[in-house]
């Protein structure tokens, strides 16, 4: 997956090109471009509607652009045989079907991409679910529904993970073990790329940051390049994206 | 990529059988449909292949049902996006699931049509009553991609097959080549003899390729 | 007041419920004057006025039983739509969950609820059944009936079928609040609302079938049932009041006491 470059570093594992779109009138994406780089958390912060979704949905393949284009190791996310062994997902929600147990859930998935169906079991501990997996997806609190979105997303122990808002309906067991989880996967080199509209939480997980606001990138950097002078992440951000929309 | 295809129409099946609704509708339609063929059969003003046919009519709904579920249960939530992630081919996954319901509906229906015949009085497994109910749930499949909703996608379903058709039936003859009517001539004789039942085969199964196309074009460029 | 106003904004801003009135509003006056216009050229050939049960008295009414599936619809959305859950969010989202938020008074909600389906039900019903009969009198032309005629025949009929049509979109609306889905309300319903219903069929295997919701409420407005010893128009009418407020009742009853 991780594609040496000629200079013995790994380069970019996911790029963004003139990423553009738009929703009816709205520039829901504004020519966007940036690359995360293996072996590092790239956190990708904006406030609510700034259009990281949007951006992560035409990544994973589910919306269209109407320019540019978004690669995963070189290539769009719809030409990689069996994507979830490359690249795992989390979106809003758990992305299971309410009424389907977790385990059920976990398998159709495995099969789907020819995982061996002992993951299933293996990631369901991972996350903490192994208990309640029999049960239906609509009996679980929203954390719950975020494990198992998590799980799903782990399943094919993929190089990359694309987490949209993973801290979202966690308590603060969860956020902590997420943090800590997220940094020894990109430890090993693996590839993580997370949205957030959580400055400080961000701050602590991520290596990278790449902010967007009204669908374009206003900076990007290492955690301290973007912080710069200001007294933290948060001052750093309202400047940016105050300054921007005034 | 026909293993590939073929893992996905394993994990399609995995789906739908754990869906609960989708065992209900099954265990349901079976049941109900012997049990009005039973109360029918009782009141004995129609013949025992009548009987047969209007039973077979109204095990339809539980075919729709099927059809729809396959495809619409994805959406109203998220569980579209995580398939889509796990199977990025829009075309292949729809085949695939196409092939999953195929590989329930037909012993589903084969065991409503000789549970309804048995009950009824009448021998023999007809073909193209089982036929007719396969392709009127891969009907409701594909009306059910293109409106991505299991009510909406139900209502238009269920309204062409109980109200629209049958009171078309009556005003014109032309009402004949609608699907579930032609369709139908597979297992019954129609009044005016417009299609033979083979060519009624044609014309229904001409308008699920037509409204599958449709739909698969649909689904192939638009936003999940 | 405001409580019912609000369930109005939230019903009329229901793609599927403006899709179930204009297909009331469009399909039935359509196929009754298509009907009519045959029955026009027919009479004109030379041949009977009657084709099949349809007559050029009853032409803009033969279709009142089958096009209820409009105002069922509207029960069952107006009451499944809060069950649904919303687009994005799959863990909750359901709109109940703001409904009984912004109006805890169950029962008040449940009566908005009610009124709002009653109105537009009975307007519907009042405006579509009317348009459709005058529609079907206009293509008839030289064949059609002189309103005296017309009045003698179907007048407390026409009062019959918007009953009919209220009282099955409410019964829709309360089966599906206590199901808290619309997919099994909306199979029943809509087969059981086709040529052949399956309650006409229990007609034919037990006379208990006459005290059935709609077999008893088709007999406020059908002017020529296919079965036997039937109850009148008005125990008729008085039998599915009573189904249907039995079945409110029941659903008022399970609102309140279960949890969202």
């Amino acid at each position: 997956m991780r594609r040496p470059a000629r200079d013995g570093h790994p380069g970019p594992v996911i790029e963004f090109i003139g990423l553009t779109k738009r929703h009816g009138r709205k520039l829901a994406v504004d020519d966007v471009s940036f690359t995360v780089c293996p072996g590092r958390v790239t956190g990708f912060l904006g406030p609510n509607g700034a259009g990281k979704s949007s951006t992560l949905r035409i990544l994973l393949g589910l919306d269209f652009a109407d320019a540019g284009t978004a690669l995963v190791g070189g290539r769009p996310y719809r030409e990689i045989r069996n994507p979830l062994r490359t690249v795992g997902s989390l979106l809003d929600g758990s992305g299971a079907h309410r009424s389907r147990s977790a385990r059920a859930h976990l398998t159709w998935l495995a099969c789907s991409n020819g995982i061996p169906r002992s993951r299933v079991g293996e990631v369901l501990d991972v996350v903490g679910l192994a208990d309640v997996a029999g049960r239906r997806v609509s009996t679980y609190s929203l954390g719950m529904g975020r494990r198992l979105g998590l799980a799903a997303a782990l399943l094919g122990e993929p190089e990359v993970l694309v987490l949209d808002e993973p801290v979202n309906g966690l308590d603060p067991v969860g956020i902590r073990w997420i943090r800590g989880f997220l940094r020894a996967y990109a430890a090993e080199g693996r590839t993580v790329l997370l949205s957030s509209h959580l400055m400080g939480e961000t701050a602590e997980t991520a290596d990278d940051l790449v902010v967007i606001n009204a669908g374009r990138i206003v900076t990007r950097g290492s955690v301290q390049e973007v912080v710069g002078g200001h007294a933290s992440l948060e001052e750093s951000f309202f400047a940016l994206t105050e300054g921007l929309s005034r | 990529m026909t293993s590939h295809l073929w893992r996905v129409v394993a994990a399609e099946l995995i789906k739908l059988r754990s869906l609960p609704a989708v065992p209900a509708t099954v265990g349901t339609t079976v049941a109900v449909t012997a049990g009005l063929a039973f109360v029918a059969g009782r009141a004995g003003v129609d013949s025992p292949a009548d009987v047969a046919f209007q039973v077979i009519t109204y095990a339809q709904a539980g075919f729709i049902l099927l059809g729809v579920l396959t495809v619409a249960a994805e959406y109203g939530g998220g569980p579209i996006r995580t398939t889509l992630a796990a199977v990025p081919g829009r075309v292949a996954l729809t085949v695939a699931k196409l092939a999953a319901y195929v590989l329930i509906a037909v012993p589903f229906a084969a065991v409503t049509v000789v549970a309804a015949c048995r009950v009824a009085g009448r021998t023999g497994v007809p073909v193209g009553a089982t036929a007719y109910l396969v392709l009127v749930g891969a009907l409701a499949f594909a009306v059910a991609l293109l409106v991505r909703g299991v009510l909406t996608a139900l209502g238009i379903m269920l309204t062409l097959a109980f109200a629209v058709s049958p009171l078309l039936a009556t005003l014109t003859e032309y009402a004949a080549y609608l699907p579930d009517l032609a369709g139908a001539r597979m297992f019954r004789p129609g009044p005016p003899d417009v299609l033979t039942p083979g060519q009624g085969a044609v014309v229904m199964a001409a308008w699920v390729v037509c409204l599958l196309g449709t739909a698969v074009a649909a689904f192939a460029q638009r936003d999940a | 007041m405001r409580v019912v106003a609000a369930e109005f904004r939230k019903l009329l801003t229901l793609p599927s419920a403006l899709v179930a009135i204009g297909f009331t509003v469009a399909a039935m006056p359509g196929l009754a004057a298509q009907t009519a216009s045959q029955i026009a050229a027919r009479l004109d050939a030379g041949g009977p006025e009657v084709v099949g049960t349809v007559s050029t008295l009853n032409v803009g009414f033969y279709l009142v039983p089958f096009a209820v599936i409009g105002p069922i619809v509207l029960g069952i959305v107006l009451a499944g739509s809060e069950y649904t859950r919303g687009n994005r969010d799959t863990d909750g989202g359901r709109q109940i969950t703001a409904s009984l938020t912004a109006v805890p008074a169950r029962g008040t909600l449940l009566m908005a609820k009610a009124s709002v389906l009653v109105v537009l039900s009975g307007v519907l019903a009042a405006v579509v059944v009317p348009a459709t009969i005058w529609l079907t009198q206009t293509v008839l032309g030289e064949h059609g009936h002189t309103w005296d005629e017309l009045a003698g025949t179907l007048g407390w009929r026409v009062a019959g079928a918007v009953a009919y049509w209220v009282l099955m979109s409410l019964l829709a609306f309360a089966v599906t609040l206590v199901a808290r889905s619309g997919i099994v309300p909306m199979i029943f319903f809509v087969v059981n609302s086709s040529m052949v219903s399956f309650s006409f069929l229990l007609t034919r295997a037990t006379p208990l079938a006459k005290y059935l919701p709609d077999v008893a409420g088709t007999q406020m407005f059908s002017p020529d049932y296919p079965a036997e010893g039937m109850l009148g128009p008005v125990p008729g009418g008085l039998v599915m009041l009573a189904w249907t407020a039995g079945l409110l009742a029941v659903a008022a009853l399970v609102l309140t006491r279960r949890d969202a």
